[in-house]
């Protein structure tokens, strides 16, 4: 498999849901971050 | 906000905690995907925002009344997500074990392909439901047992409109028919097309409830259609039916040909309609009667 067809079949498939997905475990690890700060 | 104070605590760890709850997050998105769970949780987002700026602007009264029902929301989600969860716990569990179809089942799926084929070609109703990790039991005892093994003649046999079998569907089990006549929920997914009628729904319904797949072709137009995951792929190639059904219960297809039955046509009664849809009853015999 080419680096091409492997960039196209596990990290570009579902790219928005993957971003998203990122996105939200950043900012859940951040509102428990800040949680425990207080 | 007190991001200057977070972020000098990211930590490797803390990125591998991040990624790890991303990947159980986009696998959980990617599941319900396309489903009605995935508009259960836009609601309870909303709902989850309301919560937030009801605080916020001191909306005192709603937000007592969310903070009194959001304690249940967690045996509310596992009530509603039951079959996701299910279907989520069965797929780890295929990833685990690596599970495969032997030679046996594999031959026996190429009988389902070719009998596919006919009903395509004499514009024959036929709903055949393959199962896979998750159990059929209560959809095989609402429907006459067989315990059978998988032919392509028995197919045929079982959904020639004059034979007593041929309403409902067909539950396939290994290399094994287990049962004929099932009656299968209905999907009340709204998103379906309105063009689908009691068979497909009823093909579309199982695949929400469990792992398993559905064949359908419609006596209308001899389409062929499979069912995963309560989505539909219409109108397949006989080719196409067998390299999914090949990809979806994991073996290899060989590039040949497959080759195609042929129609004779006797007995096989293209009047029979299907029936109307958005019938409210939700486990109907599809394409039959009650």
């Amino acid at each position: 498999m080419s680096a091409k067809d492997f960039i196209r079949r596990y990290l570009a498939h579902n790219l928005g849901l993957k971003v998203l997905s990122l996105l939200l475990a950043i900012a859940l690890w951040f509102a428990i971050s800040v949680g425990k700060l207080h | 906000m007190h991001a200057a104070g977070v972020w000098p605590h990211l930590t490797v760890v803390s990125v591998l905690d991040i990624l790890v709850v991303a990947f159980i997050m986009y696998e959980f998105l990617a599941q319900i995907r396309g489903t009605r769970a995935a508009l259960i949780l836009v609601g309870a987002s909303v709902a989850g925002l309301v919560f937030y700026f009801s605080r916020v602007f001191g909306f005192t009264t709603l937000n007592w009344l969310i903070a009194r029902v959001f304690p249940y929301a967690a045996f509310i989600v596992i009530v509603i997500f039951a079959p996701e969860i299910r279907e989520a716990l069965a797929r780890l569990g295929r990833r685990l074990t690596l599970a495969s179809s032997s030679g046996a089942e594999a031959e026996a799926y190429d009988d389902i392909v070719m009998a596919a084929s006919l009903f395509s070609q004499n514009q024959t109703g036929a709903l055949i439901v393959i199962e896979r990790e998750i159990g059929l039991r209560t959809y095989v005892e609402s429907g006459v047992s067989l315990e059978a093994h998988l032919s392509y003649d028995l197919l045929a046999t079982i959904f020639r409109p004059s034979a007593p079998l041929h309403d409902g569907a067909v539950i396939v089990h290994g290399d094994r028919i287990v049962a004929a006549a099932c009656f299968l929920p209905l999907s009340m997914n709204p998103v379906l097309s309105t063009q689908l009628g009691t068979r497909h729904r009823a093909g579309i319904g199982i695949t929400e409830e469990t792992d398993a797949i559905s064949i359908i072709v419609s006596e209308e137009t001899g389409g062929i259609s499979l069912a995963v995951a309560g989505t539909i792929e219409r109108d397949l190639t006989v080719e196409r039916l067998r390299e999914r059904m090949g990809k979806l219960l994991r073996r290899y297809v060989p590039p040949t040909p497959m080759p195609t039955a042929i129609a004779d046509g006797r007995g096989m009664d293209e009047s029979e309609t299907e029936m109307p849809m958005g019938s409210s009853d939700s486990h109907l015999k599809p394409g039959g009667e009650r």
